[in-house]
């Protein structure tokens, strides 16, 4: 099952909707900035270096771009690209995992009934 | 088509009363024959009786031929009844219209010789001779032999006529070449061939020495989207992918990408599996060589040390990266550290003496 909606026309990208590529951009800048990140976190975030070397640390995280920052990432539907209601372990909005699950599809997914 | 009908149901009845005769006829023979059987099983009579029996009998067979004899002739009668070759009945007919007047068909069309030909040769012969009609069936009688013999010669496989072939090379001999090139350049001189026996044993001649060689211009085509589809059409053309899930799986499988029961998390991860834990937890070797033993950075970098140590997802790898970084880091504020105090500055630092 693929998320891509036109298959036969002319498209750009391949993803559902343009808010589904930025996301994918950002986890992609993510991945990439994370040590520079960390590290400047650490220098930042910190009472035992001097003070001169915490400011040094704050002015290089704030030069890391904004979309390499983890809050921004959002998880959304994979399939949909629902920003709300997702099921985490499959990364499906629960719309689609109900679908899915009730035409057998998701391993060991049963109808609840106690 | 109303006739015709009628035809068949004449035939039909015709059949059917064909038939009725026939039932008629094979029912007379069937009763006499069974009468027949009928009185020979019966008690044996008087001679007498028989014979008139038998008399009658034969008399009674000659009737019944003569029935059926009958029969058959009237059979034969009703077939040949005549009925009207036209019909009776009064249908609408179409409109009789004069036809147009076709043109006079050619009596003699060439299907050897196109008919661009055919008009050439009326030309020629109109304008050239006298006899048009002589000339033009001449010319045309040569081009038909030329047709025909061309047909064959197409139809049969080739055999070289060695008198022809004689009479051609005689022919081109005695052709004579006009000399109508322009003699701009005297003919090259003609060396003798060389006998080379070892290619490399000469001095080299030298004569590219000062050659500039232009650069091969590959000219940028501008079309980036389609080389790229280019390339990929390549690609797909030597590679086969899989045509259906279970190739892929296959594939996969193959490649060692599917997961193994029961599960490991850890498969894969081969070379991880070889490096011991003690390169993972104790990383205060790497800081030995660098890191003063007091101060700021050393606490700082203790953290950064503990931190790692606990940290299961980076590779040894990864961590000495980290540390190195930072030692590098520090080496490059190594100013700003001495100014503010975190590191002791070594220049100014005199040797410890009893007195201070």
């Amino acid at each position: 099952m693929t998320n891509a909606i036109k298959l036969n026309q002319p498209v750009r990208n391949n993803w559902t909707d343009w808010r589904m590529m930025k996301d994918n951009r950002r986890r992609k800048l993510l991945v990439q900035y994370a040590p520079e990140r960390v590290r400047a976190k650490a220098l930042k975030k910190n009472d035992v270096l001097p003070p001169e070397i915490t400011e040094i640390g704050a002015k290089m995280l704030a030069d890391i771009p904004r979309d390499a920052s983890l809050t921004r990432v959002r998880n959304r539907c994979a399939i949909t690209s629902r920003p709300r209601g997702i099921v985490t372990r499959w990364r499906l909005s629960r719309i689609v995992w109900r679908s899915l699950a009730d035409y057998n599809k998701l391993s060991g997914v049963q109808r609840a009934m106690w | 088509m109303a006739t015709s009908i009628r035809n068949t149901k004449m035939l039909l009845r015709r059949a059917f009363s064909v038939k009725r005769n026939e039932t008629l006829a094979r029912n007379l023979c069937f009763t006499r024959t069974l009468n027949a059987n009928e009185d020979q099983d019966d008690s044996k009579k008087v001679v007498a009786e028989k014979k008139n029996k038998a008399e009658l009998r034969e008399a009674k067979q000659k009737e019944a031929k003569a029935k059926l004899n009958m029969l058959l002739e009237s059979m034969s009668k009703t077939t040949s009844k005549a009925f009207p070759s036209e019909s009776t009945l009064s249908l609408a007919t179409p409109k009789i219209r004069a036809k147009p007047a076709k043109p006079v068909k050619r009596t003699a069309v060439n299907t050897k010789i196109e008919p661009e030909m055919l008009q050439a040769v009326e030309d020629v012969s109109n304008m050239l001779s006298k006899e048009k009609e002589a000339s033009k069936n001449s010319l045309i009688a040569k081009l038909e032999a030329v047709a025909d013999e061309s047909e064959r010669a197409r139809l049969e496989p080739f055999k070289p006529n060695k008198q022809k072939t004689e009479d051609l090379n005689s022919l081109l001999n005695t052709l004579k070449v006009d000399g109508k090139k322009p003699k701009n350049k005297p003919p090259a001189p003609k060396l003798a061939p060389v006998k080379v026996e070892d290619i490399y044993g000469a001095q080299p001649s030298g004569i590219f020495s000062k050659a500039h060689f232009k650069e091969e211009s590959s000219a940028v085509s501008g079309l980036a989207t389609w080389d790229m589809l280019y390339e990929r059409e390549l690609e797909l053309a030597v590679t086969h992918p899989p045509a259906n899930g279970f190739q892929q799986m296959i594939r996969w499988t193959k490649q060692g990408k599917v997961w193994q029961f029961p599960i490991d998390n850890e498969q894969g991860l081969d070379e991880e599996a070889q490096v011991g834990f003690h390169e993972h937890v104790f990383l205060e070797p790497h800081l030995k060589p660098w890191c003063p033993r007091r101060g700021p950075v050393r606490h700082f970098m203790e953290l950064v040390v503990v931190g790692l140590s606990k940290n299961p997802y980076l590779t040894v790898a990864q961590k000495k990266e980290h540390i190195n970084w930072f030692r590098d880091f520090f080496e490059a504020k190594r100013s700003i550290l001495i100014d503010t105090g975190a590191i002791p500055d070594i220049t100014t630092k005199s040797s410890p003496s009893i007195s201070t």
